[in-house]
């Protein structure tokens, strides 16, 4: 999964002068397509992690670039889980604007027609922060005054808690639910189960 | 004698060397003054049970039934069927301070701050799955053998709604926490209930006291999941057993078993303590999964908000069936019937589907019953390899019905193998069209091959892996005949419905009684030793006396049997 | 019953006979035959006896410790609820132990009892007569002539108006208690499935409905970017709560146009569109935006709408488009805030009969 660095989108930067404009927006035209290219389709369940096209030192080129030309929203510092906010109001945000496409425990769950919205497991804090503000691929654009940075970080503090913490009843067994449960109760439940009335059943 | 005691003298004088002297007979004698109880303990007592594996199969689900009321119990105690908006005040961090309604935050309460309360609500939980799935074993079993076939109808129709109210029930369960996941299944529910022709929006508003979520559903579901089904549940199961004991199980065909007769271990003690034993081995396979399985937690989906929603939203496994038809069935709405109503594209799918299935499932005794032109009584099961037609029929429902749930779980299986979800819509359509009848084929040639086997079996003996040179240079294999071979060598064993041994261990050649002990052989003293081959000598002696007499009785009985079977 | 009585013997034969002839002449009583009795150590005290004996009581004794081991943990153990770094995480064991140490009770105890069963009980086959012959004759005849005989009692075959008094008494006994007992529960449905909270009295609201965030603030054009999206809810009493009112509303880009529906052209506003969360195939919230397609994805059964043809249903079971929310605009100390103009022009979420 790749959440580039790279926070400028088309409508957010005002235009340096008539001969960059053409020229900037081919470039940024260009690198959505790089962004949009990558492939995301690796075989592991829910995990599809594949490597950025830009290293860290040339994304954090092109943002300078960028920057000094108009300029844009920047890639955030500091502590991205410091926040007013409660975990219990970061995970209603969360539950209101991003688990109908990468679920309540962030397991990531597929589009239409072959998309996916990916796993968070692997996400770091500048990666979670970078997504909501640029909308990678077919990711909504979460403008910092639509969901404003207190609030994005209420939302990265609640993803990042729910990884580290513990299950309180036993193997969290995937955390998607039902499907998971239901394999559980057939193949260890009534599998073992069978198993043993077969034993019991048995003559010598 | 006084006079008191004359009058006692119903059947015989009561002196003192009558009188029971154990605790065990004191209390006997107790009952038996109040309650003439003599001979219906020993009756009851002892009747006799066969003990085939796949009869057992219906006890996992009464035990796992009783495990539900256990911990249900518990449960009640703590649990608050209010829809009312409370703030979160407990010990889980992350959702202090949500406002939640107080069903959803007495579940926490008990998942959190409840000492065991959340093992007690994971065994509850996973002891649900259990019940439903052990029913549909059980009734795969009591379909593909038969056993629901004249005198067993009515069981067989018990069967089925319990089955039914099972389902029901346990998705009033999981819809009381109030959570985003149960809570969106009740939206769903809502839109089946809309989608009904005439009554929908008024039905709707009857369950829901208006629109929906309104604030009485939760104490409703409370109501039906506690009270009402439970008692149907408990009613209907108790007429299922008293059925079972009183035209008794029925059995596998085998040497000495007939329609007459049931054979097995009589209840007391031998059988009791197996299934007693049994009881706790499901309760402890369910303590076990309620332990190390986390099962429904509801502290990550969150309480319930009708604009929330998560991705790979799915309800309990037997749920998954109607999830996956719903997601299946196309866009086929009917719009301006009679001029002005609509029959919504969700009808189709949840209502008249389901609807179907249960009633084929309730008719199927008698429409095999009309069809085969079966009026006799049976208590003898078949194979399902000797009946086909019955056993493809039931192959190709499995198939249907497999390819719902796995559809009913699409989104995941895509994710997990990287399939376009659309594709799994269209895979899903079309495979539920070609599978079934594909099931059928299959398994009627299958069956129709082991029948043929059973028989060549017969004819020909089993095989020993023995390979043998004759003087003639050809290499032959050395068959075990079963029985009686006539001049050329076949067998004359008819087959009679009873599992056809296959490999020479089954025949119990050879079987010396197996040594004793797990790392040395168990060495008992010698003169113990001595005397011990002496009684298995004899043993031996009046055994093998016992089974040439018993052999040529049963070899009878089965004859007639099969001359029986043949006329009626 | 229809069993061997023949050979019932009497008290003072059965105090002759041992235990076990008395059993087995008590079973044969009620059509039971045992046919095989073994004890399975016919020599007491042998190692091998003495061996399944030990193997029985371990079973047992497994089963004790395991639930004294199980209170234990119970009382001591600590079980309450930490956030990494906040806490004790001995936490994720509690239940882990309390259910493993149940689970090896249960099964030292079920295991136990199999094993006593299977190891030290005799081993034991019996037969029972299923005595399932139909009732002999005089038993059916006498039946059916109780059961005709009280029926002509009754005189219901000769007396019509006992009959048909009866019948209308008997319907009234069959529909009373379920109008009494259900009859509240029935809530006219009117047309309150067609109207949502969006439609308030422009009275009320002269200049439309506010549009607001789960939080209560208004929602303004500039907070939302080109491909972003945003729930959004009435700012009325009971809006945010409502099941009807979550309303998606998203930002197109300036190159994307909308195909509009019938009479539904000016319903947007700029860039922006405002649709029905509800899925109107079965209510789950459709939310799923696929910015770079406009497509709106639902999780539940995957219905999806094409945004750019005003919603329309493009795949999956949905049959209806999502309704669209009429956008307008209100000034208020120089900042741009989204209203609602009117309602939804059809009734949103799933379907029903008599939907308009």
């Amino acid at each position: 999964m790749v959440f580039s660095r790279l926070n400028v989108s088309h409508a957010s930067h005002s235009a340096p002068g008539p001969a960059l404009v053409p020229a900037l927006s081919r470039a940024l035209t260009l690198l959505d397509q790089q962004i949009a290219d990558l492939d995301v389709t690796a075989i592991e369940y829910l995990e599809h992690v594949a490597d950025p096209k830009f290293t860290d030192e040339q994304i954090s080129q092109l943002e300078a670039f960028v920057q000094a030309h108009g300029g844009g929203p920047e890639t955030p510092t500091g502590n991205l889980r410091d926040t007013s906010l409660s975990l219990g109001q970061g995970g209603d945000l969360f539950r209101l604007n991003c688990a109908s496409c990468h679920g309540f425990s962030g397991a990531g769950a597929p589009l239409s027609a072959g998309k996916l919205a990916p796993t968070l497991k692997h996400a770091s804090d500048t990666q979670l922060f970078t997504a909501m503000l640029t909308g990678p691929e077919n990711m909504p654009v979460f403008n910092d005054n639509q969901l404003t940075p207190n609030e994005k970080r209420a939302i990265i503090d609640y993803i990042q808690t729910l990884k580290e913490s513990n299950d309180p009843g036993g193997s969290g067994i995937g955390r998607i639910g039902p499907v998971s449960e239901g394999l559980v109760i057939w193949v260890a439940g009534i599998g073992a189960i069978v198993l043993i009335i077969m034993w019991i059943g048995a003559k010598s | 004698m006084t006079a008191t005691r004359e009058r006692e003298t119903a059947s015989e004088p009561r002196s003192r060397r009558n009188q029971p002297r154990t605790l065990l007979g004191k209390t006997g004698e107790w009952f038996e003054e109040r309650l003439k109880v003599a001979r219906p303990t020993r009756h009851y007592l002892n009747k006799v049970f066969p003990d085939h594996w796949s009869f057992m199969m219906g006890e996992i689900a009464l035990y796992s039934f009783v495990v539900l009321l256990l911990t249900g119990t518990f449960l009640t105690f703590f649990f608050d069927a209010a829809m009312g908006e409370v703030r979160y005040n407990g010990s889980y961090q992350p959702l202090q301070g949500v406002e939640m309604s107080q069903a959803y935050a007495s579940t926490l309460h008990i998942s959190f701050d409840v000492r065991g309360g959340l093992v007690i609500r994971q065994i509850h939980h996973w002891a649900a799955l259990m019940f439903i799935a052990a029913m549909l074993i059980h009734m795969g079993r009591i379909f593909f053998t038969g056993a629901f076939r004249k005198p067993r109808e009515l069981n067989w129709i018990i069967g089925i709604s319990l089955i039914v109210l099972g389902v029901i029930e346990g998705f009033a369960g999981y819809s009381l926490p109030d959570d985003l996941l149960s809570g969106t299944g009740l939206r769903i529910a809502d839109a089946i209930m809309l989608s009904i022709p005439i009554i929908g929006s008024w039905v709707s508003f009857a369950v829901f006291d208006g629109e929906f979520p309104g604030t009485a559903i939760v104490g409703r579901l409370y109501i039906a999941h506690v009270l009402l089904i439970p008692a149907i549940l408990v009613a209907l199961i108790t007429v299922h057993l008293a059925l079972i004991v009183r035209q008794k199980h029925t059995q596998f065909p085998a040497a000495g078993r007939t329609e007459s007769s049931v054979s097995g271990e009589r209840v007391y003690p031998i059988y009791a303590a197996k299934a007693g034993g049994f009881f706790f081995i499901v309760f402890g396979v369910l303590a076990g999964l309620g332990g190390f399985a986390q099962i429904n937690p509801i502290w990550l989906f969150g309480p319930y908000n009708p604009a929330q929603v998560s991705s790979g939203s799915q309800p309990d496994w037997y749920m998954a069936m109607l999830d996956g038809s719903t997601r299946l069935f196309p866009s086929w709405e009917i719009h301006g019937l009679f001029g002005r109503y609509t029959v919504p594209a969700v009808f189709w799918p949840t209502v008249v589907l389901p609807t179907i299935l249960i009633g084929l499932a309730l008719a199927y005794p008698f429409i095999e019953a009309r069809l085969t032109k079966d009026r006799a009584k049976h208590h003898l099961l078949q194979r399902p390899r000797d009946v086909p037609v019955r056993t493809s029929l039931g192959a190709m429902a499995l198939t249907f019905c497999i390819v719902l749930f796995i559809s009913g779980g699409n989104d995941l299986v895509a994710a997990a193998f990287d399939i376009s979800l659309n594709a799994m819509t269209w895979g899903g359509r079309v495979a539920l069209i070609i599978l079934p009848p594909l099931a059928y084929v299959l398994t009627y040639r299958i069956c129709l091959g082991l029948q043929r086997h059973d028989r060549e079996v017969l004819e020909h003996g089993v095989e020993t892996g023995i390979i043998r040179r004759l003087p003639t240079g050809e290499f032959i294999e050395v068959h075990q005949p079963l029985g009686p071979v006539d001049d050329h060598g076949h067998g004359e064993l008819n087959y009679a419905g009873a599992s056809v041994p296959k490999r020479m261990n089954q025949l119990g050649t050879g079987a010396l009684r197996h040594a004793r002990g797990f790392f040395r052989p168990v060495v008992e003293k010698p003169e113990i030793a001595e005397k011990l081959a002496e009684v298995e000598e004899s043993e031996e002696a009046s055994d093998a006396a016992e089974r040439r007499d018993k052999i040529a009785v049963e070899l009878e009985e089965v004859e007639a049997e099969r001359r029986h079977q043949l006329t009626d | 019953m229809t069993h061997s009585t023949a050979n019932i013997p009497g008290p003072d034969e059965l105090r002759e006979m041992s235990p076990e002839e008395a059993m087995l002449a008590g079973a044969d009583s009620g059509g039971v035959h045992v046919v095989h009795r073994r004890q399975r150590y016919p020599i007491p005290g042998t190692k091998a006896e003495k061996r399944a004996e030990r193997g029985v009581s371990f079973m047992f004794g497994l089963a004790a410790l395991a639930g004294v081991a199980f209170i234990v943990v119970f009382v001591a153990w600590p079980y309450v609820y930490h956030l990494p770094g906040e806490g004790s995480q001995r936490f994720r064991f509690y239940t882990p132990l309390l259910g493993g140490l149940l689970g090896l009770m249960l099964l030292g105890l079920g295991f136990g009892a199999v094993l006593w069963a299977k190891w030290l009980m005799p081993e034991e086959e019996a037969v029972e007569e299923r005595d399932d012959e139909p009732s002999p004759d005089e038993e059916k005849l006498m039946t059916a002539a109780t059961l005709s005989v009280g029926f002509e009692d009754t005189g219901l075959q000769r007396r019509r108006m006992l009959v048909g008094s009866l019948a209308l008494a008997g319907g009234a006994l069959a529909t009373v208690p379920l109008v009494a007992l259900v009859g509240a529960l029935i809530k006219k449905p009117g047309n309150q499935l067609a109207h949502t909270l969006w439609g308030q009295p422009p009275d009320k609201y002269p200049n439309g409905v506010p549009v607001i965030y789960s939080d209560g603030r208004r929602v303004s054009p500039n907070d939302i970017q080109a491909g972003g999206l945003a729930t959004v809810f009435p700012g009325v009493p009971g809006g945010i709560t409502s099941a009807n009112t979550p309303t998606l509303l998203i930002r197109l880009r300036p190159n994307q146009t909308v195909k509009s529906r019938k009479g539904q052209a000016d319903f947007g506003w700029g860039d922006f569109v405002a649709f029905s969360k509800i899925c109107t195939h079965a209510g789950c919230p459709a939310s799923l935006y696929e910015q770079q397609t406009t497509r709106l994805l639902c999780p539940c059964h995957q219905s999806q709408f094409e945004v750019l043809q005003d919603a329309k249903p493009v795949f999956g079971p949905a049959t209806r488009p999502l309704p669209k929310l009429p956008l307008g605009i209100e000034v208020v100390d120089g900042t741009q805030y989204f209203v609602g103009r009117h309602d939804f022009v059809e009734p949103i979420g799933p379907a029903y009969w008599e939907r308009p």
